[in-house]
């Protein structure tokens, strides 16, 4: 039925639209991830990385982070 | 306390301006003090839909510029003694029109009225903020069709940013027999997209368009005439009832319908 294709071309469109983003944009989030996480790990960039899937929901973040240890808290 | 509904859609053509001077209308038939107030700077419709183009002496813009006081810019509707116009001007230079000046206008029009009705212009650029930013509740009109629906969904995500009270949806221009043959999006199934509540559903109607030329509101007993009717209904009193524009195509008179609206 074209309600059926044009339902469905519409939800793509809207779904794609909402999760478009320009390409900086994970670079700057990632950035801004691995600032705070450096406060309480030991951490290098190259050590953080970040997933983004589109699901009809919305966007799923998934972030994945290989810490060399915990960093001590506090002074003294 | 007085209710300020700004109407916009995103695409232009959609009908805005005649689901807001319609709803104004029906509202103000139900005794509510209502004004409709054209913030379509430049492209400006309102006056010609209700009827009043020639009645114009001052507009928004004087009143805004401080040339005359709100009362004398109001023009009242014929045969709607509560339901009166702001007419907006055609202006090329917006410049000196800000969302303060805009704001203050529509809160003295608050003031003396239980509605004011803002007649957005089309498209989201600053006349869109400015309109809405005047505004604490929203309708956003759409029609069934794929393009008026993506840009009506840009428009709800921009509106979010936006402390309003309620963002409502009316689906304009549905077509009945379309939705029964599976050709059409119903109503029902584009607010489920958008995520919105459904305020009303207006029918396609030759009658629209040619009360308009007309310089008049919907005629008497059309199905958009009760279409309005449920949705002012449903704007003041939450009745939750939508008009259901594929009633008439049910049955087999329905169907002979549809199958005459095919042929010709």
């Amino acid at each position: 039925m074209r309600k059926k294709i044009e339902l469905d071309r519409l939800e793509k469109m809207l779904h794609l639209e909402k999760a478009q983003a320009p390409v900086q944009f994970f670079d700057a989030l990632k950035a801004d991830l691995y600032a705070v996480l450096r406060n309480y790990f030991e951490l290098a960039p190259d050590d953080l990385s970040l997933e983004c899937k589109n699901e009809k929901e919305g966007c799923v973040v998934q972030m994945f982070c290989k810490a060399a240890g915990v960093k001590r808290l506090g002074g003294g | 306390m007085s209710r300020r509904i700004v109407v916009t859609s995103g695409k232009g053509g959609v009908g805005k301006t005649s689901v807001a001077a319609n709803l104004g209308a029906k509202l103000s038939r139900a005794g509510h003090r209502v004004c409709l107030c054209d913030l379509d700077i430049g492209l400006n419709n309102l006056d010609v839909v209700c009827g009043i183009e020639n009645r114009i002496v001052y507009d928004l813009i004087d009143v805004i510029e401080g040339r005359c006081r709100l009362s004398q810019a109001l023009v009242e509707v014929d045969h709607y003694p509560n339901l009166c116009v702001l007419p907006s001007a055609h202006l090329q230079d917006k410049s000196g029109i800000t969302g303060q000046n805009v704001r203050a206008v529509t809160d003295k029009l608050a003031a003396m009225c239980d509605f004011v009705i803002i007649d957005c212009p089309a498209g989201i650029e600053q006349g869109f903020h400015r309109a809405v930013s005047a505004a604490g509740e929203a309708v956003v009109v759409t029609t069934p069709h794929i393009s008026s629906v993506r840009d009506a969904d840009r428009v709800t995500s921009l509106l979010r940013c936006y402390a309003l009270a309620g963002v409502y949806l009316v689906v304009n221009r549905a077509r009945g027999d379309l939705m029964m043959s599976g050709d059409m999006m119903s109503p029902e199934e584009i607010a489920d997209i958008l995520k919105l509540p459904l305020l009303g559903a207006i029918p396609e109607d030759d009658d629209l368009p040619l009360s308009t030329a007309g310089g008049s509101m919907v005629s008497y007993g059309r199905a958009p005439d009760l279409a309005f009717n449920m949705l002012a209904d449903n704007l003041t009193d939450n009745t939750g009832e939508v008009f259901d524009c594929t009633a008439r195509y049910r049955g087999f008179f329905g169907a002979v319908k549809r199958s005459l609206k095919r042929k010709i």
